[in-house]
């Protein structure tokens, strides 16, 4: 049973772990938009390319 | 739904002989009207058939033009450079500004919107958000305008304007982020402290005391950060209501989980007793999920409001050497000369030059009497004119537009329906009788056995909290204006659910409200020797300021010859026409019943309008309106709900006959002036009636503000959207048959869940208070009982909905 002393505190580590990407998550305004990125996957990669093309117009 | 009588755009069904296809995916698909192919088209050509291909829901019918007159004007508007500064931040050559899109329906619009976008030259970046409706667009100004891009948005049937109360957003922003937070720390260390407690319960029965020991520490590490932030909220709202004098449900809840936690810490440092860690954390993360339902549904609901009505006008009539020129708010300056049409709404503070008319000032002043100004009286933004047109010049532009919009928006937020302060005030009563059985059961068991005592009172605290009592109402009422807002009507007062329900007569008015309103003048009568074209001058010179339908179509009319007009003296009778004199003459426009007592001629009734003058009969008016495409669909609904449909009009008897007789109504009243209007509503209502009213015009507002329920067109006079309880959206008219079905069934689940609340917390009392209910089964009942009430309150007008498409 003395093993529940080192893997108890590991889970807790994880525990936070999880709590600090979670945090990180909410900050960076992954939720922000749950409609609309479940679809967006779907669609084809265009606006990616035309995004990369007007960054390089910028330089 | 077949392809064949449904459009493919819009899936509106197809007129009869109606026949038009575009080829989208591979295969002709028919459309219903000339818009939606249009749209269907330009998506196409565009090579964005994905669109259709992964669609959640249907796009809005394109009705007539694509891109109206006046929303060009807009656009145009929104290129200056002064009335740019106003929305947008620019860093060089490039702006970024938050704009409200209306249309949007799912994901697949959202990518329709960013990849049309990115097609156009100078586009930095452009992101959609589905959930608010909201559009995040970043251009260059050197190869762009911002005109084109929203044409470019509008020719797909999006239309995007800019949304200026970031201020509100960013807090619902903040309070989202925080609570989301507060939610994965509660779900994380409860999943955690619940495997310890079952471990303690079930596990290893003969476990070692130290191990024992061990697992309450750790338990009590992780139930920390949920008791002390996760759970902040509720402290705060107790506090602020102890504050204050009040008790609300938040000063039980705050309660047990200080007490349960102390005295799980206590037991854990001098193992002794109980602790019930994973009790506490899963209670402030069910009560947590609930609020952060509440707060979303609510937001939703505000998002599309707040893109749809606009409160103030953005743009005045500005007289400059004689002439009238609409522009900005923004671009007018202090001294200005503007003209204030009746119905419309003031957009800055000023004083009145000439001119002699009433106003309404209850936005200000809550006081619904038309006050009188003439001459040299000031008169402040969100005053609506009521009858003569106003010169006026402005004193204050910025001060009162923002005063006056954060007090609408604040009234509109702050309103609340009686139905929900009703169970707010039982649940007041709730918790002070609770706290009273809290203490009592406390001092008995004290005295019968002192070890139990604290566990028991604890179990009477957590099971019969009334959050479920206190969720019962707001939470059907916030999903029940969510799913209006969702059919496209948006409820300005929360009271417009309660009283839907209870409707059984639905009054229509005629022009603008079952027909378009867009009336043209189909043939004009000449009957005396002056020009035509020198008629219509007059014509156009006597209707110059007025916003009746008619007057805008006889406004639409050429008049060939470059003869200018000059009215003096114009008077607009209400309801009736207008007189005024032009070239030392006295000329009368109206109905024809009203001319003929002015000037006292005979006037061959069959026109809807005629011009004359004393003594002679100038000219005839003849008008044609078209009937909006679901009227009759729309009737035959009502009819349906087993509720009586009746057509109350201004115009004359003949036309509104005509039209009852095509939309099968029995009861047709024409003829009706506002206050005869009024007058018919108030009977019925005293014959015990519970009237429905759906208008768009001036002479409606009296009628919208008296019925028990009201609903104004969105493309109506501001007066009626203001006099009215709610605002169709998107002019449907089959949208007011759902609105009454999701109100019925607001109704009933208010009616399950208030009985499922009350009933629970009485049958669980006497179990807690005799000390059968464990703590953790108390948290258990408490929990479900909130959540089958928030879950029950989401089935609201679900169908409905569903049934929309």
């Amino acid at each position: 049973m003395s093993i529940i002393y080192i893997l108890i505190p590991i889970a807790i580590i994880f525990v936070f772990i999880a709590i600090g990407i979670f945090i990180w998550a909410v900050k960076t305004q992954q939720f922000d938009d749950l409609e609309r990125h479940g679809t967006s996957v779907l669609f084809d990669s265009e606006n990616q390319t035309k995004r990369k093309e007007t960054n390089r117009i910028d330089e | 739904m077949s392809q064949s009588k449904h459009c493919y755009h819009c899936h509106e069904p197809i007129p009869d002989g109606f026949t038009l296809n575009v080829e989208v995916l591979n295969a002709p698909r028919s459309m219903c009207c000339l818009g939606c192919a249009a749209v269907a088209e330009s998506i196409v050509d565009s090579g964005l058939s994905d669109y259709y291909r992964h669609r959640t829901d249907v796009a809005l019918k394109i009705e007539g033009e694509l891109i109206p007159d006046a929303l060009k004007t807009q656009f145009s508007q929104l290129d200056i450079d002064d009335v740019q500064r106003e929305f947008c931040t620019s860093e060089g050559a490039e702006r970024e500004a938050l704009l409200s899109i209306d249309g949007v329906k799912c994901g697949a619009c959202a990518w329709l919107i960013e990849t049309t976008l990115y097609k156009q030259v100078g586009v930095v970046k452009a992101t959609v958000n589905a959930s608010t409706h909201r559009l995040l667009l970043r251009w260059h100004n050197d190869t762009t305008q911002l005109s084109t891009l929203l044409s470019a948005l509008a020719r797909l049937g999006y239309q995007a304007l800019p949304y200026d109360s970031e201020h509100e957003d960013q807090r619902y922003k903040h309070q989202k982020q925080n609570y989301l937070i507060r939610l994965g720390v509660a779900a994380l260390a409860s999943m955690q402290v619940m495997m310890f407690a079952v471990a303690l319960y079930f596990g290893v029965v003969d476990m070692e005391p130290q191990h024992v020991a061990y697992m309450r520490w750790v338990s009590l590490l992780m139930a920390t950060p949920v008791i002390i932030y996760s759970a902040l909220p509720f402290y705060q709202n107790a506090l602020i209501a102890l504050r204050s004098g009040q008790l609300n449900m938040d000063v039980p809840v705050s309660l047990a989980l200080v007490v349960a936690y102390v005295a799980s810490a206590w037991a854990t440092l001098y193992e002794t007793g109980e602790v019930y860690f994973e009790s506490i954390s899963m209670f402030v993360f069910f009560l947590l999920l609930g609020r952060y339902f509440e707060l979303m549904a609510r937001y939703k609901a505000n998002a599309k409001s707040a893109n749809a009505v606009k409160l103030l006008p953005a743009v005045v009539h500005r007289r400059v050497d004689g002439r009238l020129e609409t522009v900005p708010v923004k671009s007018i300056t202090v001294g200005d000369t503007l003209l204030l049409k009746p119905g419309e709404t003031m957009a800055v503070d000023a004083i009145v030059l000439s001119g002699d008319s009433h106003v309404d000032l209850s936005v200000l002043t809550g006081e619904h009497l038309p006050i009188r100004m003439a001459t040299g009286e000031t008169i402040y933004a969100g005053a609506i004119n009521l009858d003569q047109p106003l010169e006026i010049q402005v004193t204050e532009i910025k001060e009162t537009l923002v005063a006056s919009i954060v007090r609408l928006q604040e009234q509109a937020l702050a309103e609340r329906s009686a139905s929900v302060s009703f169970a707010d005030s039982i649940a007041r009563y709730f918790v002070l009788a609770l706290l009273i059985i809290a203490v009592s059961t406390a001092l008995f068991w004290w005295f019968q056995s002192p070890d139990d005592a604290l566990w028991i009172t604890l179990a009477v605290l957590v099971a019969t909290c009334p959050c479920a009592l206190s969720l019962a109402t707001p939470t059907a009422m916030t999903v029940g204006l969510s799913r209006l807002s969702e059919i496209g009507v948006i409820a300005r007062r929360a009271d417009l659910l309660n009283e839907l329900a209870k409707v059984d007569t639905v009054v229509f008015d005629k022009t603008g409200t079952l027909t378009h309103g867009k009336t043209t003048v189909s043939d004009v009568t000449y009957y005396s020797q002056i020009e035509h074209a020198k008629v219509i001058a007059i014509a156009k010179a006597l209707e110059q300021a007025s916003t009746h339908p008619l007057a805008h179509a006889i406004n639409q009319l050429d008049s060939e010859q470059n003869w200018q007009s000059c009215a003096t003296d114009i008077q607009h009778v209400e309801g009736l026409g207008i007189y005024g004199t032009i070239d030392g003459s006295k000329f009368v426009i109206g109905g024809a019943a009203w001319v003929e007592t002015m000037c006292h001629v005979s006037c061959d009734t069959q026109h809807r309008v005629v011009l004359a003058q004393q003594g002679q009969v100038i000219a005839g008016f003849d008008f044609k309106d078209s009937l909006r495409g679901d009227a009759p669909q729309a009737i035959e609904q009502v009819k349906m709900l087993s509720l009586t449909p009746v057509l109350l009009s201004g115009d004359q008897q003949r036309h509104v006959d005509a039209l009852a007789h095509t939309l099968s109504i029995e009861t047709a009243l024409g003829d009706r002036t506002p206050q005869t209007k009024l007058d018919w509503v108030r009977e019925s209502q005293r014959l015990h009636k519970k009237v429905l009213m759906i208008g768009d015009g001036i002479n409606d507002g009296p009628v919208l503000s008296q019925a028990n329920a009201s609903l104004a067109i969105a493309d109506g006079t501001d007066i009626a959207k203001r006099s009215a309880d709610g605002v169709l959206v998107n002019p449907k008219l089959v949208s007011i048959s759902k609105a009454i079905q999701i109100s019925k069934s607001t109704q009933s689940i208010i009616k399950q869940n208030l009985a499922w609340a009350l009933g629970y917390n009485v049958l669980v009392l006497p179990l807690a208070v005799s000390g059968l209910l464990p703590p953790y089964i108390a948290v258990i009942g408490m929990s479900s009982s909130s959540l089958i009430v928030v879950v029950n309150a989401l089935r609201v007008g679900r169908k409905t909905v569903a049934t929309q498409s």
